[in-house]
């Protein structure tokens, strides 16, 4: 059986279960809101007999479970409880509990793997470097004057977070902590600071998405409109277009590379960002592993959809 | 330098003009033929090679196309390090429903509806048109949309009479429980218009005066039908635009290829619609594209125009050109444009080869 984790308003979840109807395959779904909603969840462990599991009203059977396919998995309990303390204590007990199912099934083939074990922002990079891939010059740190140092005046750069989101609400106004270009002259007159994130900006041409699943490359092309407006100017451009997103096929040496580098990080499946500088090199940025592939599957009608599905009872097939 | 057409944004030759899809942002652009044959050269040679070829004056031309075609952004530069990265648009048809879309007539009760269902989600079918010919209360109404809970049909469109006892709020009420509800339709109102059954104006009701006794309505070609999108693009260039993976059930529970048609392929008091779309000849017309069929495959909206197989303007040939289509793509215009001339006459006029006019 093929067992899909995930949240349930994902969208993307049942456009691989039409597939998975499709081809008859035997699937069933849990969605983290499963946990706490009115359906039986349980687990029972006791002296005698194995332990029992019961999510979404039905005993989980360790035993028939041949593929797994990661999704998504999270609820917020922000929104019920309104109270800070609160939330984040029942988050705990929530992560506990899915860290003792996820190490239940860890032996299981699966496509992906659950956010816990992702890798930081750091790590990416080396091992990108180390695939062969060219990265940008990045630094992390809490001393103003490297961060000086480390900023030339001939090229931009910019700053952004290792993981967390950040969303603060003061009063009236909302504050996110998204990517943003660096002065060096506006960096904080404190000589110590938090640690931050500082990366080289590369020129782009055209930003890349690459969705990758069993070794091979489905790659977008996103064309953003300033720099179209840089490069014709004889053009009147409206904004409200939104960017050109269209098939692209990589060389073969930077998806081998590619490909290495999901290797060395041990994914099966995840979507890497990818700059093609305007001097025609390729920069790996990222790896994100829970990546929404429709973004690239839908406009490249490549169906990604479909080889999910086919990979799960690949999986399923290969257990019975 | 070169330049490429964005390969969501396709051109499409017609006997008079063509146009240019742009799939993205689902809307598409006339441009003459003229600038078709160049845009075909593209892919060939450089814009100062293709320039070579014409006059001065022809070469001015060539650069309002090209300015066109940016202030569109229908196109990019490239060099040519990454010339070959560009792929095409694969034109793979791909879709895990058996059956994509459904139209079933009812009588005034929900009965058959509820029967369907089940057989339908077996079959992968997302759309669904529901048309009740007799009188309706909102109870009915509930009770029809109620079969469809635990269906995993997303979208589901309503046809029914016009009814004063109807009330606005009660209708409003039925689309905000039911996101999967999608357009009303009422036939037979005092008026033709769209009214808003909210002040957000998210959930419009389609009144038209016209009455309906059956589905001959059906079938109008018309811009405002076309279609403007990768998946209908995408279907066209192999399948019917109307009637690919579709399945009718009329108000005797005949199930057909479309309710306008004669040919039956059982009753769904005995036979399944798996069984029915099993039969020989059901999926016949799944295969009629836009390119098999006369006229149509000499017209530039040949992949964005929804084709109708029930009216057609010579019934003895099943592929003849749409009779409800009042378009002449030999001249590129529509009855009642000034210079409109029928299709047969203009090919009375002009010695019409039969071989096809345009390649596709
Ligand atoms: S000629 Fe055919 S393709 Fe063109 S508008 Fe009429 S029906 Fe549609």
């Amino acid at each position: 059986m093929i067992l899909i984790i995930t949240n349930n308003e994902d969208a993307s979840t049942n456009d691989v279960i039409d597939w998975l109807d499709f081809y008859d395959a035997d699937f069933f779904r849990i969605n983290a809101s499963d946990i706490f909603n009115y359906k039986n969840f349980c687990i029972y462990i006791d002296n005698y007999d194995d332990t029992k599991i019961i999510i979404n009203n039905r005993e989980i059977n360790l035993k028939e479970i041949n593929s797994i396919w990661y999704r998504r998995w999270g609820y917020s309990f922000n929104k019920e409880y309104n109270d800070i303390q609160i939330s984040s204590s029942l988050q705990t007990e929530f992560k506990d509990i899915s860290n003792y199912l996820f190490r239940l099934f860890k032996n299981i083939p699966s496509i992906n793997v659950i956010e816990d074990f992702q890798l930081d922002k750091l790590t990416q990079l080396e091992y990108a470097k180390k695939a062969g891939l060219l990265i940008p010059d990045t630094l992390v740190s809490n001393k103003r004057s490297n961060c000086y140092d480390f900023i030339d005046s001939e090229s931009s750069y910019i700053t952004k977070p290792l993981k967390a989101k950040i969303y603060l609400q003061k009063g009236n106004d909302t504050y996110l902590n998204y990517t943003s270009q660096i002065d060096k002259n506006k960096l904080p007159i404190e000589d110590y600071f938090f640690p931050c994130l500082i990366q080289k900006e590369i020129t782009k041409d055209i930003e890349i998405r690459t969705f990758i699943l069993d070794k091979k490359c489905y790659s977008m092309a996103i064309f953003s409109q300033s720099d179209n407006q840089t490069k014709v100017d004889f053009r009147n451009y409206n904004l409200e277009k939104p960017n050109r997103h269209v098939p692209y096929k990589l060389p073969d040496e930077i998806e081998e590379k590619l490909l290495l580098f999901m290797e060395y990080v041990n994914l099966n499946c995840g979507s890497i960002d990818i700059i093609l500088s305007k001097d025609s090199e390729y920069y790996f940025l990222e790896v994100n592993p829970v990546g929404q592939f429709g973004m690239v599957s839908i406009p490249c009608n490549y169906c990604i959809e479909e080889k999910i599905a086919l990979k799960l009872i690949e999986f399923d097939k290969n257990g019975k | 330098m070169n330049i490429k057409l964005h390969s969501n944004c396709i051109p499409i030759k017609g006997y008079y003009r063509s146009i240019i899809i742009d799939l993205q942002r689902k809307t598409y652009y006339f441009i003459p033929n003229s600038m078709f044959e160049i845009i075909q050269q593209f892919t060939k040679k450089r814009i100062t090679e293709i320039k070579k070829l014409y006059t001065e004056e022809e070469s001015k031309i060539i650069d309002e196309y090209i300015n066109f075609l940016f202030s569109n952004d229908l196109c990019f530069y490239y060099n040519d390090v990454n010339e070959d990265y560009f792929s095409p648009l694969s034109f793979d048809y791909k879709s895990p429903s058996k059956i994509t879309n459904a139209i079933i007539s009812v009588k005034s009760n929900s009965i058959i509806v509820n029967k369907i269902v089940e057989q339908l989600d077996k079959l992968g079918c997302k759309a669904i048109q529901i048309q009740m010919l007799d009188n309706i209360d909102i109870n009915e109404l509930e009770n029809i949309s109620h079969c469809f809970n635990d269906s995993r049909i997303r979208d589901i469109q309503l046809l029914f009479p016009y009814n004063e006892y109807l009330e606005k709020e009660n209708l409003l009420k039925l689309l905000e429980t039911n996101h999967r509800i999608t357009k009303l339709f009422v036939f037979g109102a005092p008026n033709s218009e769209i009214i808003f059954l909210d002040e957000y104006r998210k959930f419009p009701v389609y009144l038209t005066k016209q009455k309906i006794e059956n589905y001959s309505f059906c079938g109008n070609i018309h811009p405002q039908n076309f279609t403007c999108n990768m998946s209908f693009f995408i279907e066209s260039q192999f399948y019917n635009t109307c009637l690919n993976r579709k399945v009718c059930i009329d108000t005797n529970g005949n199930i057909k290829n479309c309710p306008n048609m004669q040919k039956t392929y059982g009753n769904i008091q005995d036979t399944t619609l798996t069984e029915a779309i099993l039969k020989q000849g059901f999926k016949d017309y799944w295969f009629i594209k836009k390119d098999d069929i006369d006229v149509c495959q000499d017209c530039e909206f040949r992949h964005i125009c929804t084709d109708c197989r029930a009216f057609i303007k010579d019934p003895e040939n099943i592929y003849s050109q749409p009779s409800k289509c009042s378009y002449n793509p030999y001249i590129a215009k529509w009855e009642g444009q000034e210079g409109w001339i029928s299709v047969e006459e203009w090919r009375k006029d002009n010695k019409y080869n039969q071989n096809r006019v345009v390649e596709s």
